[in-house]
């Protein structure tokens, strides 16, 4: 007989089994699957934060003037080294020394740093021998091929690798790029993959590119190193400017630091150009000179009484450094008369000197695209006594920085429009793309183009024929103003008969402006006058410049050598 | 009949083997990718590296050294002829 029982209980049997299977299954991955798959994702996954390459600082000729490459450094775990002097040894051969803590304090460490900052080659070299206990841990360290070229205006990094100074802190955000999270499985053997493809341009942080010219930056470096050095001046200061677009092609300062190896410099790392504030001296008259003209205070052909020299005010003695009678206007920014400024100054009157000041820019900040800016000092004309109005005139009692001095130049220059400085040219995306590119910006217009002229053909006038002669450059009209502030004694409070800012402040070529060149020594030692300390250092910038940026001569034809006209 | 559910088992088999193997196949793509996105950036850093070099090699202050230790100097303007562009 069959027996449909026992045929059929097998698979009843099985059926069962497939069940209970099938109920664990349903259990683990639907019923328990949150909670598992958190446990597993804990176990297997991990958020990665990668911080991005910083971007590039460029010249305006794409030179790399500050770059992050990877760097890694060097740390051993004691747990795990059996011979510590084995690894001594290997590491020796990359003249890498262990720290002698290794021996004594921090035996048991499971971190201790050997070195920083290796490059990659030695890192794999090290690698290579396979040495237990000593791990790697990776980084960038922030390089400046240039040296220390433009070391102000670029600034440094701090150890975290954030801008601290300059550039590199006006621009940390753009420069550093976002953190990505890059979420990282590991399998049994502890291998790591991405959880998405991470795009190597997410990588880096933008790139910035400056206005300067490192070939013009370099020329001016060079050339008030030198004029530092033969003047033992405390401090010096350089500025070029492009006067019809309001660029800065060049800015140094000496004393200068290495970027990447400030530490120990005994440098300040504040950009002088922009943060220090001094009376600019006689540089200043332009802009009396600028309000009379425009207010028809006095015309240029107009002659006024310099007192021979010296003259009387409030129980004080202005002097001129040479005597001088009846001087026309042009004459007294020629020969650069204070008398005859303090005379034009009072003609103008408090409030209207005062409104030119401020609307040549002073006692405001510059809008420069670098950190550290400083408005400068000046008295509300409230606060003036007798003596602050013709005082002002010829630039003392009041403090302006180099760039303030050098954008009024630049605004004479180009007809009359005061213009935004700019450092910061184009911000560009890893994979090249422009984010960003600089316009040029006019804050106001503070004369009419005819005052422009005839100012600008004032500051010719002290070039061919006034104090600034040292200041020429052959084939090229130049004009341009010198300056010998006197400085206060600290501890007296009164004017230093030893201490002095010589300055020139000029513009080439004069036809059409191209440069605007301002140069400041301060404290000069032995001779401290701007006509022959810092107008010869205008002369061999500005020839070199003109000739570099191969701005035609608009002065003598070429000649061929034997003296041959071409 | 039999035939019938056995080639629908076969298939069912041939389905799933398929989806297993993919699924590998993804895992050791992605572990290929991984190594091939490592060896990138490691070229790519060797490229930054290279192009530091040759910019620190070019650079002004480095070019002046060496035309001073060669003892060059700065041409007087005089014997200088520019040709206008």
């Amino acid at each position: 007989m069959y027996n449909y029982r026992r045929t059929i209980l097998p698979f009843v049997l099985l059926f069962a089994s497939f069940a209970a299977v099938g109920a664990r299954l349903f259990f683990i991955q639907v019923w328990n699957h949150e909670e598992l798959d958190r446990r597993v994702q804990k176990l297997i996954c991990r958020d990665r934060p990668e911080q991005p390459c910083r971007g590039m600082v460029l010249d305006s000729q794409g030179r790399i003037l500050a770059m992050s490459v990877r760097s890694y450094s060097v740390f051993l775990d004691m747990s795990r080294i059996d011979g510590l002097d084995e690894v001594d040894t290997a590491l020796r051969k990359f003249h890498i020394t262990i720290p002698r803590e290794a021996y004594s304090t921090a035996k048991n460490s499971s971190y201790l740093p050997v070195v920083k900052n290796i490059d990659m080659a030695t890192m794999q070299s090290i690698k290579a021998l396979a040495l237990k206990g000593v791990g790697f841990t990776a980084g960038y360290e922030r390089q400046y091929p240039q040296g220390r070229l433009a070391c102000h205006l670029l600034g440094v990094v701090g150890k975290d690798g954030d801008g601290l100074e300059g550039v590199e802190l006006r621009s940390n955000e753009i420069l550093s790029g976002d953190r990505i999270k890059d979420r990282r499985y590991r399998d049994g053997r502890g291998r790591e993959i991405s959880d998405r493809l991470v795009d190597l341009k997410d990588m880096r942080g933008a790139n910035v590119y400056l206005t300067i010219d490192s070939n013009l930056q370099f020329i001016a470096e060079q050339e008030l190193e030198k004029a530092w050095k033969e003047s033992r001046a405390k401090k010096a200061m350089v500025v070029i400017q492009d006067p019809r677009t309001g660029d800065i092609l060049a800015m140094a300062a000496r004393p200068n630091f290495d970027p990447a190896d400030y530490a120990g410099s005994g440098c300040s790392l504040r950009n002088p150009v922009i943060s220090d504030v001094f009376e600019p001296g006689s540089t200043f008259k332009l802009v009396t000179a600028a309000a009379a003209i425009e207010e028809k205070a006095a015309k240029p052909s107009e002659v006024i009484w310099c007192e021979d020299g010296k003259y009387q005010l409030f129980g004080h003695t202005v002097s001129d450094h040479e005597k001088k009678g009846f001087l026309t206007l042009a004459q007294i920014i020629e020969y650069s008369s204070n008398i005859g400024a303090a005379k034009i100054g009072q003609r103008l009157g408090k409030d209207t000197l005062y409104r030119y000041i401020r609307q040549f820019g002073f006692y405001s900040l510059t809008g420069v695209d670098l950190p550290g800016e400083a408005k400068g000092l000046l008295k509300r004309p409230t606060s003036w006594s007798g003596l602050s109005l013709p005082v002002i005139s010829f630039g003392q009692e009041i403090g302006t920085t180099a760039m303030q001095i050098t954008n009024a130049y630049s605004a004479i220059a180009n007809g009359g429009l005061l213009l935004e400085p700019e450092v910061i040219g184009e911000i560009k995306s890893p994979d090249g793309q422009t984010v960003s590119r600089a316009q040029k910006r006019i804050i106001r217009r503070v004369c009419s183009p005819e005052t422009a002229a005839q100012l600008r053909e004032m500051l010719r006038g002290v070039v061919e024929e006034g104090t600034g002669q040292l200041a020429r450059v052959p084939g090229y009209s130049v004009g341009g103003k010198t300056g010998t502030a006197q400085k206060r004694d600290p501890k007296t409070g009164r004017y230093s008969s030893s201490a002095y800012v010589a300055s020139f402040c000029g513009v080439i070529p004069l036809s059409l402006p191209r440069l605007t060149i301002y140069v400041a020594l301060d404290e000069p030692q032995g001779d401290y006058w701007g006509a022959s300390r810092a107008g010869p250092v205008f002369s061999r910038i500005a020839s070199r410049a003109v000739h570099h940026l191969k701005i035609d001569p608009d002065r003598e034809p070429l000649r061929l050598a034997g003296g041959k006209n071409f | 009949m039999i035939f019938r559910y056995f080639y629908v088992l076969v298939f069912a088999a041939f389905i799933l083997s398929f989806y297993v193997w993919g699924q590998t196949q993804s895992v050791r793509l992605g572990y290929d990718v991984d190594n091939l996105r490592r060896e990138c950036e490691r070229w790519e850093q060797e490229n930054r590296t290279w192009r530091l070099k040759v910019n620190c090699l070019l650079s002004m202050e480095r070019l002046d050294k060496v035309a001073q230790e060669k003892k060059l100097v700065t041409p007087d303007e005089k014997v200088i002829i520019y040709l206008s562009s």
